[in-house]
C-alpha cells in the first residue's frame, strides 16, 4: 500500500478548489449530487472495462490496493473532481454564453 | 483489434452529443462556453494523468485495442479522447438533471422547461 496516487489526487482536488472555490460553494446540490452518482456508477462499470482489457496498468506499490472489480479506488477521484469542478468551471464562464440563453 | 477503444469513446461521445442535442443543454446553444470549459477541463484532467505518469504511479498497458500511436510517453492518442468524454458527460449530466429532463415525472420539463445557471 502506499499513498502516491492518493497525493496525487489530493493536489488536483486542492487545484480545482483553490481556482473555483466560490463557484463550487454556489452550486445547487442536487443537480450536482446525481450527475455524481450516475458518473460515478458509469466509472465503476467503464473502468472496470478499460482495466479489465489491460488498456491502462497501476505500479501496485503506488496505489492504496482498495479496488471497485479490477478498478483502483483512487481512479474514482477524477470523476468526483470534475462532477464538482466542471459545473464551477460552467457557471464561472457564464458571461460566454449567449445572452438569450444564458441567465 | 487495434481501434477498438477509441471507437468506444467515440461512439460514447456521439451518444452525449445525440443527448445535448435533443435537448439543447451544451454544445448547441452556448457553442464558445462549452468549448471553453471543455478546452479548460481537458487540460486540467491532461496534467493530472501526465502527473500520475511522471510519478509512476500508472502508464499504457497492452496495446491490443489501441491504435498505437502514442501523443507522448504513455499517453495514448486515445486518451485526450477519453477525458474529453469524461467532461462532456459530466458537463451534460449536471445540465440535465439541472433542467430535470431524466425525471419522467416532470411534465414540464423539456427544451425550455427549467432554468439555467
Amino acid at each position: 500500500m502506499n499513498l502516491s496516487y492518493l497525493m496525487l489526487n489530493l493536489l488536483f482536488t486542492w487545484f480545482a478548489w483553490a481556482l473555483l472555490r466560490r463557484n463550487i460553494r454556489a452550486l445547487a446540490w442536487r443537480p450536482v449530487l446525481l450527475s455524481l452518482a450516475l458518473v460515478v456508477l458509469l466509472t465503476a462499470v467503464f473502468d472496470n472495462v478499460i482495466v479489465g482489457l489491460g488498456i491502462v496498468e497501476y505500479d501496485p506499490i503506488r496505489i492504496l490496493g482498495a479496488r471497485v472489480g479490477v478498478a483502483p479506488i483512487e481512479d474514482f477521484g477524477y470523476a468526483i473532481v470534475g462532477a464538482f469542478g466542471i459545473p464551477a468551471l460552467w457557471n464561472r464562464l457564464h458571461k460566454l454564453g449567449c445572452p438569450a440563453s444564458s441567465e | 483489434m487495434p481501434g477498438l477503444y477509441l471507437a468506444g469513446i467515440l461512439f460514447g461521445l456521439a451518444g452525449i452529443a445525440t443527448i445535448d442535442f435533443k435537448y439543447r443543454l451544451a454544445l448547441f446553444t452556448q457553442t464558445k462556453r462549452t468549448l471553453t470549459t471543455l478546452g479548460i477541463a481537458l487540460g486540467f484532467f491532461l496534467a493530472w494523468d501526465l502527473n500520475g505518469i511522471g510519478l509512476g504511479v500508472f502508464w499504457e498497458g497492452s496495446r491490443t485495442y489501441l491504435l498505437g500511436i502514442d501523443l507522448l510517453a504513455e499517453v495514448p492518442v486515445e486518451e485526450p479522447f477519453f477525458l474529453l468524454l469524461l467532461s462532456y458527460l459530466l458537463l451534460v449530466c449536471y445540465l440535465g438533471f439541472q433542467r430535470q429532463i431524466f425525471h419522467k415525472e416532470e411534465p414540464n420539463s423539456g427544451i425550455d422547461g427549467g432554468k439555467r445557471a
